[in-house]
This record gives structure tokens, sequence and C-alpha cells, in this order.
């Protein structure tokens, strides 16, 4: 590999894989496939997660957990996958629309549709962000 | 440089990178692969050749140096080969143990764990930042009983390329004669994933006898669904944030922990915590009633 040559076709190589992948549809985003699938995600958190109330966004794209203690877990997506956040990685909650929900962290970001559930995780978000609303 | 097998083996990676790709699509396994991360993987990869590449001149002459003091010449015989293999991987277990174990190791191992995704492409999800962690220390005493430094790193080329093809759900289970000896896809797929029984287990290279001898062996169950990434998965396709985002995470934690505990938070496991906030892999495994048998 050593030399521009072979690492400029090693280039077009990475290119054209990605462009395979693409073409052949492995773009697709994550979807959850309902309650068990949010509670086994969150129970991947350090110290676990049970959940006592959840809302998972209409299009399956992310939820919003509740635990007896009041903590509030986000499951935002990540290409075909999940990441579970705590409050503790700081992040914001804001409304973006009919029963819309944009939540964004430092390092994951999720639209959630929760419709009438909306405004009541809203209000849940806004007093266990760190960050604020 | 002596010889160095990547090169003659990167034709093949891509075309068995397209076949795994049009399989995936063929069986309707579309989890199999996603576009972003395919492409953080491979640009991984042409990372770290360029990294490799601009370390081997220091490594080369790290390894000479050893080489120069030692009496010991093993030489260029061609049971030197198999032997050296061996030896290389056995110290590429030992390697890869601590690149799991010790927080600094595991800096610069962990980009290749961070993809959800198990396929051909996550093989290739290499360090770029293994020369800094000195990963290279472990393969100095093959140098020093008398293997030529060149051969040291030929071997550790071929247990690389070997490595590549273990990377795949699309081969099941081997048979019971290769499984027992080789390192396989399902030996290696229990060593990526997340679940807690699986956790810092099958670090073998080519040789999954080394595990079983050192009892870090756990095999593949039919009845647990494999979960692949990090404890802490990544919440982005940013290639940067994969190739160092560990090395920023032990900085701050560097700034933030009390002097006494500044040590443990670069030489203990990783999830360790002066005050006990995080989880190790022991911890998360204990909390899920599994026996640590490290």
């Amino acid at each position: 590999m050593s030399g521009p040559l072979p690492l400029a076709l090693a280039l077009l190589a990475v290119l054209a894989l990605v462009a395979l992948a693409h073409w052949l549809g492995f773009s697709r985003a994550a979807k959850l496939s309902g309650p068990d699938h949010a509670t086994a995600l969150a129970q991947s958190l350090p110290g676990g997660f049970s959940p006592v109330d959840l809302a998972i966004s209409r299009d399956g794209g992310g939820a919003l957990l509740r635990d007896a203690s009041g903590q509030v877990a986000i499951i935002a997506p990540v290409g075909a996958h999940f990441v579970v956040r705590l409050p503790a990685n700081r992040f914001y909650a804001r409304p973006a629309g009919k029963g819309l929900i944009e939540v964004r962290g430092e390092d994951f970001a999720a639209l959630l549709d929760l419709g009438e559930e909306g405004a009541r995780w809203l209000a849940i978000l806004s007093g266990a962000s760190p960050a604020g609303q | 440089m002596g010889f160095d097998p990547l090169p003659y083996a990167v034709p093949l990676f891509v075309l068995l990178i397209a076949a795994e790709l049009l399989w995936a699509k063929r069986t309707g396994r579309m989890a199999a692969y996603e576009t972003r991360d395919t492409a953080v993987s491979l640009g991984l990869g042409l990372g770290s050749v360029v990294a490799g590449a601009l370390a081997a001149p220091a490594v080369l002459a790290i390894m000479a140096h050893i080489y120069s003091l030692t009496p010991l010449r093993i030489g260029w015989a061609w049971w030197a080969w198999p032997l050296c293999f061996l030896a290389d991987d056995l110290a590429y277990y030992w390697q890869h143990r601590a690149g799991h174990r010790v927080r600094w190791f595991w800096a610069s191992h962990v980009n290749h764990h961070s993809s959800q995704h198990y396929n051909l492409s996550t093989a290739l999800r290499q360090t770029w930042t293994g020369f800094l962690a000195i990963t290279f220390v472990f393969r100095l005493p093959l140098v020093a009983v008398g293997f030529a430094p060149e051969l040291v790193l030929a071997c550790a080329g071929l247990n690389l390329v070997y490595q590549f093809w273990i990377h795949t759900e699309a081969v099941g289970r081997l048979p019971r004669w290769f499984e027992a000896v080789f390192n396989t896809p399902s030996h290696h797929r229990v060593h990526h994933a997340t679940n807690p029984r699986y956790l810092d287990r099958n670090f073998a290279g080519t040789f999954i006898v080394w595990d079983r001898l050192f009892g870090t062996f756990e095999p593949e169950r039919d009845d647990e669904q494999v979960r692949y990434g990090i404890v802490h998965q990544l919440g982005g396709f940013n290639i940067l944030k994969a190739a160092f985002h560990e090395w920023l995470a032990i900085g701050r934690d560097l700034v933030r922990a009390p002097w006494k505990a500044k040590a443990g938070y670069l030489l203990r496991e990783p999830g360790w915590s002066h005050d006990g906030s995080r989880e190790t892999s022991a911890m998360i495994r204990r909390r899920h009633g599994i026996e640590d048998a490290q």
C-alpha cells in the first residue's frame, strides 16, 4: 500500500463499496419494534434501567422512558440502530410542531412524534434536563 | 521493510465485501449493513494503512535495536515461519486482551468495536493510534528470542489477513475440529458482542486455543441474539470521533479526577471510575448474575 497510486486505488474502492451499499438500499432508518424493544435497549444502560412509563415515536424512530425515580432515558436513532442516553449526557428538548419533540444531546439527535403525549413528555424532559429546555 | 501481505489481500477484501453486500441484499438481511457505518469502517481502514505506514519505520527501528542486542538468531529456515506465526498469535492474544482490559490500550482498539454492525467492513475498522498506544511492545519478546523483525511483522500481517474473513454473519458454525482450534466467525461474533455474557471474551487472533487455555473462551449460544458494538454506543458517524473519542474521554477524566485516581483512568479497565459511578465489564457481568472466570 506504499505510494500514492495504491492509496488512491484503495480510496476509489472504498467509494465504490459505499456507493454499492447505498444503491442496494442499506441506508434505512432505525425502527423500534415496540415497548419490549425500547425497554431492552434501556436496560443496557450502566446500572440498568427499569421504565415505569414510556412513549415511542409513532414512526418507531426513538423513544422516551422514565423510571420509578423520575430519571428519563432517551432512545435516539443512529443509522439502522439506536443509542440510549441519560440526562447526565447533556441534552435539550424543544417542541418542533404538533406532537413533535426535538431532543438533541452532545452526540445524538432525535425527532420524536409523540402525538398527544408530546406535551406531557416535554414537561417531564424540562424537569429532567440539566441543560434546560 | 520485508514481506507485507496486506497489499496483496486488499483486492480480495474489496471483492468479498461486495459479495457480502449482495448476499445480504439477496437474503433480505437489510440490518447487516448501513451505508454510513460502512463508510466509517472503510475510512478507518484506509486511515490505519496511512498511520501504519508512517509508524512502520520507527517500529522497525525499535525492533532492529532489540534484535541487535540479543545473541539469539532463529533465522529464515522454513520452520521459522510457522513457529513465528504461532508465537506471534500468542503475543497477539495478550496484546488484544490488554486492549480490552487496560484503558490506555482500549483507547486505541475501541474503534474496531464501535460499529453496531458486524460484517466484513467491520474487519477493516482498524486503529489510527496503535503506535501512540505502543501496542507493538507485545511483539518485542519475539524479536528478543531471535525472530527477525521482518519475519515478526510479516507474521503479524498474515494474522491480520486471517482475521478479515471471521467478521461476518454469513458463516454459521464450521466443523467441530475447526471450531476447536481456529478463531471462527462464531467465536468472533461473541467477541464483538455487548451481551453481558459475551463481554471481554474470545481474544484470539487465529488460534482460539489461547482463550481455552487462559480461561477467556465463551461459545456462541443459539438462544441469545448477539448485540454488537460497545457498552456506550457511538451516537453518530463522525470518523474523527470514532478514531479518537476514547482518547478525548481519557483526557477529560484525567483533568477532572483527583490526583490519586488519575493513573486509574489510564491503566485500569474501561468503565472503571474512582467513585464507582461507571461500570466495568466485570460489574456488568455480575449485575446479570454471570460469574467472571478471569
